[in-house]
């Protein structure tokens, strides 16, 4: 009697789930087992707490990538597996990653996270001493930055008791210059959110922070005005970084913001939004919330990978993860892309980064027109990713081991 | 976490070896009318678990390619009544859980009416079947409902009068389509092999 009760039970149990999986149908950008039969390997055996990793920036060295993930890690530009690199005596975390010459310059910090300090590594050995740094007054070391060979440092300061909540930040920016920093004109405690990227163009550099644009020489830049035709910016926006781009000589800028913008400049101060009315959208019809944008020109081949965050406040919609890929013809034109190809297709975004919140992109290469390229992806909790092209054709994005 | 689910499921499953030793065949009704292994009227539930191998998918163009998937656990409950001694009609629901090659999380629910002819080679039976149904399928965020067709086969010890134990072999062919994409179009071919514990209801 127990059994018929029970196999009742079980009968009537089995027919509520097929109904309600029966209900539930719902297609993505390829059919579900051509989805699965076109995977290709996205992972080398990574431990556990590499895949989980949260990647803080990355740069390259001589024959050497390193990477800053809570500490720092090192593998050979040609493949191998990560290996941790030694810091100097009393610290433990390294962030910040930038290369200038055969230097390659960290902010390190202690086992608590605290006293950052600027140390440079040629690849062999840390100098003794940290570079000479004055912060403005109750800013605190947050960043390096590195374009046309020079370095730059950033700092930043939040202050609760200003009352416009967009005023809370104020920032410095600071240049190396014969072995310690000094703060960059006009930019000493400056109301300007907090900095994003330094691009160089080949005649000025290019500060963008969450709410300005800073243009000028490595000792002095200025404000720029904003100018966009047929958009305003809302109060509640914010910058997500700039990428300076060069087509065939031809020069132009991108802004992207945390609403999912994309602005276009032939000059840095007359923007424009392509295709207004269409923004980017994710599958689920969402936003994406843009960080800093990477450049990426060979062949013929023009592209712009704007990477999106994901940040769950409340009261507000999760934004797209993953990234998308813009196409650009020449300078003035510049599309989405939505078959993320030539550097990868539908499935392997899907299966790769293309639901992570990244962090940043890193493009690196053999030469500056020909040669292996290799592009890094830093995610949040999702691990560093790589997509390499070895000069027909991409690897598509697999993700970094370090064993 | 897979392997602890299908360590679970057949402890479950040899845990009933146990219980069905509760009944001694002396006592029971069933023995002492008995001329075959199966009558009309007699209902069997089948729990199982075991693993599930993907075979292979035909892409549209119909050229193999490979499944991508890493052997899954696969746990079933199958419920068939004779009809005959010779031939029962039942239903059956089992579960796939895969993992594919890019690391996604691939789930399989095939739900199907089985026909079931069994031999009787009395303590053993042979069990040989068909079946048609539906399959969902479910990966990331997409979902689908697909037909079905399997073809299996058992080989069972009847331990006594109220439980079998037993090893099952099945192959399940499973087209999938996309009328306005057909060139999505592709049919997935799997193999499993189960253990099973069947109680005579």
């Amino acid at each position: 009697m127990f059994m018929k009760n029970f196999s009742k039970y079980l009968i009537v149990g089995t027919l509520i789930i097929a109904l309600g999986s029966l209900a539930a149908c719902k297609n993505g950008s390829t059919g579900l087992f051509e989805s699965i039969a076109g995977e290709t390997t996205t992972s080398l055996n990574p431990s556990r707490g590499f895949k989980q990793a949260s990647i803080g920036s990355m740069a390259r060295l001589g024959g050497n990538f390193y990477a800053a993930i809570s500490s720092l890690w090192v593998r050979p530009v040609e493949g191998g597996i990560w290996k941790p690199v030694t810091l100097p005596t009393g610290f433990v975390y390294a962030e910040s990653l930038v290369t200038a010459g055969s230097s390659m310059y960290a902010i390190l910090r202690d086992g608590n996270g605290a006293n950052p300090k600027i140390r440079s590594f040629d690849g062999d050995t840390w100098t003794d001493d940290a570079l000479a740094i004055t912060l403005s007054s109750g800013h605190g070391l947050r960043g390096l930055f590195a374009a046309n060979n020079t370095i730059f440092a950033w700092s930043d300061k939040y202050d609760a008791t200003v009352t416009e909540e967009a005023n809370r930040y104020t920032c410095s920016l600071y240049v190396l210059s014969g072995g310690s920093f000094a703060v960059v004109g006009g930019l000493d405690n400056v109301v300007a959110g907090t900095p994003k990227n330094l691009e160089h163009d080949g005649t000025n550099y290019w500060l963008s922070t969450s709410k300005k644009v800073y243009a000028g020489s490595s000792s002095a830049m200025s404000a720029q005005t904003i100018t966009i035709s047929g958009d305003t910016m809302a109060d509640s926006d914010s910058f997500g970084g700039m990428a300076f781009l060069n087509i065939g000589g031809t020069p132009a800028y991108t802004l992207t913001t945390a609403s999912g913008k994309l602005y276009h400049s032939a000059n840095g101060t007359s923007w424009t939004l392509p295709d207004a009315g269409n923004l980017p959208k994710n599958s689920n019809a969402q936003t994406y919330q843009f960080n800093t944008p990477v450049f990426l020109s060979y062949a013929d081949n023009n592209l712009l990978l704007a990477p999106s965050l994901s940040l769950t406040t409340s009261g507000s919609t999760a934004k797209a993860k993953g990234y998308v890929l813009f196409r650009l013809a020449d300078a003035a034109t510049i599309a989405r892309s939505t078959d993320y190809s030539p550097i990868s297709d539908y499935i392997n975004n899907d299966t790769s980064i293309g639901t992570s919140s990244i962090r940043f992109f890193a493009v690196f290469r053999d030469t500056p027109t020909s040669g292996k390229i290799t592009l890094f992806a830093g995610t949040q909790e999702n691990g560093l990713w790589s997509n390499s092209f070895d000069g027909s054709t991409w690897s598509k994005w697999l993700r970094e081991s370090d064993r | 976490m897979r392997l602890r689910l299908l360590a679970c499921l057949v402890a479950i499953s040899l845990g009933s070896f146990s219980f069905a030793q509760d009944f001694s065949p002396e006592t029971s009704l069933a023995s002492s009318t008995e001329f075959s292994m199966f009558q009309r009227g007699d209902s069997l539930l089948t729990l199982s678990a075991g693993t599930n191998l993907g075979i292979g998918f035909l892409d549209a163009e119909g050229s193999f390619r490979s499944s991508n998937l890493k052997p899954a656990v696969a746990i079933g409950l199958a419920y068939a009544m004779f009809l005959n001694p010779k031939l029962a009609l039942g239903g059956e629901l089992n579960g796939y859980f895969y993992t594919t090659k890019a690391e996604r999380q691939f789930f399989l629910a095939p739900i199907a009416m089985r026909a079931t002819w069994a031999i009787d080679l009395t303590p053993f039976v042979i069990t040989p079947n068909i079946g048609a149904g539906i399959a969902v399928s479910v990966l990331d965020e997409m979902r689908h409902v697909d037909p079905l067709m399997s073809l299996g086969g058992g080989f069972a010890w009847r331990f006594n009068n109220e439980v079998s134990y037993g090893i099952n072999l099945r192959f399940d062919f499973i087209p999938q389509f996309y009328i306005n994409t057909p060139t999505r179009n592709h049919s997935l071919m799997l193999f499993g092999a189960t253990l099973g514990a069947t109680y005579h209801l």
